[in-house]
């Protein structure tokens, strides 16, 4: 995926998948090395438009005038919402007649050939390097041209049926609209279709580019595994269509995120306040796969370069959130915990019986502090003081990402009580120190019980 | 008529009977689980669980004998160590708990990725029946 990639677009079957979170997220990520621009196409729901609510203004520059509007594109009145990135609404919020879109006075070979020449022209004369499409989830003639025109197409899915069955739609849909299109004696005649395929028709009569697609499977879960899950769909949807088969390049897997859905009604980028979650290094696979390089991606601290930076093939391979990590580790050390419990009970009561004859033989008493049962015992203590050292860190880990995203909300202003941030800046690193220092302690500890215990029962001294 | 001179020590003949029955248990059971793992549609963590279940129906099942052997001479003449059995189940529940927690993983993606593949067959079934028999715009 080498050549020039100058429009990307995201489309899906359905609404709901996490559309517009991750064309905003992607476009912020390749605004920091690359000028681009944002297009809300999606004019039923408008989520980008919502997305960024508080920056659109009225009368800005906005998507139905860019589509059904004049040639004059008004770049001045296109929003700025950070530096590098801008962003098209899908309707002025002023606009009075925006229910009122008429798509259907158009066909689609004019809307081809109209969003063909803006996009152009806003490449080519406001100096943009990337536009960035967000479609609607479902079938519409905007989604179809949005789809022709893009050097990559980002089609985001679900693992379900439902989401399953709108992709598959979709693409038919998407093959269906381009052959027909091509018919003899049908729209293909248009001049406006002859002026769009000259001005954009790279690939000869076929059109439409090989493996240009990114199948993007959002909110994946450990459920699955990486080679299942590409295994099933290359026969799902390949298997069942030459047409999917010719456009999917690539598979991406993403899983689900709990802080990335509690940020969106905090912050519209969860890329600027999380640069080191899983989602943000997914992103970064995508901008790998779509430029062939790595993006720059600011923010992070110095830990993710130790601890949480993932490699290229783990990264591809990761369908666990971290939360369920978490989850899988507790559920695994009580499991633990009560084994070696059990274990423990009923190696000391053996113990102490055999103590116990052995002594009343000699008519003495038993003590509980006889060093084979103190010994017993110590060994798992030890290993519960080890696993718990585990267990304390993945915990940790859980505090630092809550407290970076509440420090990184209250640097970016979206923090209005100091004293409640401040509050809950302690709690969480506050509860994360004690969790490291414990953890530290722990390891010492049990190390130590550990070798004193074995050498206990194996009749030695220990070390010190 | 004589009486045969009674043998010294236990009476083996009851542990004997219920070895032949343990004997004739395991037989049948692998007779109907070990053509499992000749057949290749079966997963490989099914296989591996398989081998496990066998290995430890001959490790329960001979633990057992073992036992009740040493039980049964331990009323004559000498005591059971119990802390090897002990530390020999111990060490098996251990293993025992660590593999199933193993499988029970890769039995989960297996189901999750069956039924979901039965979803996904159910919709492209259902799509087939629907076809158009329009051109497509590129063939393989």
């Amino acid at each position: 995926m080498a050549d020039e990639i100058r429009i990307l677009s995201t489309v899906s079957g359905k609404g709901g998948v996490g559309k517009t979170i991750i064309s905003s997220n992607l476009a912020r990520m390749i605004a920091y090395d690359r000028k681009v621009l944002l297009i809300d196409f999606d004019f039923p729901n408008q989520g980008l438009t919502g997305l960024f609510a508080d920056q659109v203004r009225a009368a800005c520059y906005n998507a139905r005038e860019l589509i059904f509007g004049s040639d004059d594109i008004d770049i001045e009145r296109v929003l700025t919402i950070r530096p590098n990135l801008m962003f098209i609404p899908a309707f002025d919020p002023a606009d009075q007649d925006r229910f009122d879109l008429r798509i259907e006075r158009f066909s689609r070979a004019d809307l081809l050939a109209r969003i063909n020449k803006r996009l152009r022209l806003l490449l080519d004369n406001f100096g943009f390097d990337i536009v960035m499409l967000d479609c609607h989830g479902g079938l519409d003639s905007i989604s179809f041209s949005s789809f022709i025109l893009s050097d990559r197409t980002i089609i985001i899915s679900e693992p379900d049926k439902i989401t399953f069955n709108g992709t598959l739609e979709l693409i038919d849909y998407y093959e269906k609209s381009w052959t027909e299109l091509f018919e003899e004696n049908n729209e293909a005649d248009s001049d406006t279709l002859r002026a769009a395929r000259s001005l954009y028709s790279p690939h000869g009569r076929q059109g439409i580019r090989h493996e240009k697609v990114l199948f993007l499977l959002n909110r994946v879960s450990g459920r699955f595994s990486y080679d299942g899950l590409t295994r099933l769909y290359k026969a799902q949807v390949e298997g069942n269509s030459a047409f999917a088969s010719h456009i999917i390049g690539r598979y991406v897997f993403i899983p689900a995120d709990s802080i990335l859905a509690q940020s969106v009604s905090e912050y519209p980028l969860y890329i600027e306040l999380a640069p080191e979650s899983i989602f943000c290094q997914k992103l970064e696979l995508i901008h790998f796969y779509a430029f062939d390089a790595r993006p720059r991606v600011p923010g992070r601290w110095f830990t993710y370069f130790i601890f949480e930076r993932k490699r290229h093939r783990a990264l591809e391979r990761q369908l666990t959130s971290v939360e369920e990590q978490r989850t899988r580790a507790v559920f695994s050390f009580v499991t633990l915990v009560q084994f070696g419990l059990l274990m423990a009970t009923v190696w000391v009561g053996f113990e102490a019986s055999m103590i116990n004859s052995h002594e009343t033989t000699k008519n003495q008493n038993l003590s509980v502090t006889h060093p084979s049962l103190v010994a017993s015992w110590a060994v798992f203590i030890g290993l519960g003081l080890l696993g718990s050292s585990w267990l304390n860190i993945l915990i940790a880990k859980y505090y630092r990402d809550i407290s970076r995203f509440e420090l990184r909300l209250f640097k970016l202003g979206r923090r209005r009580t100091a004293a409640v941030t401040l509050a809950r800046l302690v709690r969480s690193v506050g509860a994360r120190g004690y969790l490291l220092v414990s953890s530290v302690l722990f390891v010492f500890i049990g190390f130590m019980i550990l070798v004193a215990a074995i050498a206990q029962l194996l009749g030695l001294h220990p070390p010190w | 008529m004589a009486t045969p001179p009674r043998k010294s020590g236990p009476d083996l003949g009851p542990l004997g009977e219920s070895a032949k029955a343990h004997d004739a248990l395991l037989r049948e059971l692998y007779k109907s689980v070990l053509p499992l793992l000749a057949k290749s549609d079966v997963p490989l963590f099914i296989k591996v669980f398989v081998a496990g279940f066998i290995f430890m129906g001959i490790y329960a099942s001979g633990s057992v004998l073992i036992l009740l052997a040493d039980v049964a001479t331990s009323f004559s003449d000498r005591r059971i160590d119990v802390r090897t059995y002990l530390i020999s189940f111990a060490a098996t529940l251990g293993v025992l708990l660590l593999a199933i927690s193993v499988v029970a993983r890769a039995a989960l993606r297996y189901e999750s990725e069956r039924a979901l593949e039965a979803n996904m067959v159910a919709v492209t079934r259902a799509r087939r029946q629907r076809m158009p028999d329009h051109a497509v715009a590129v063939r393989r």
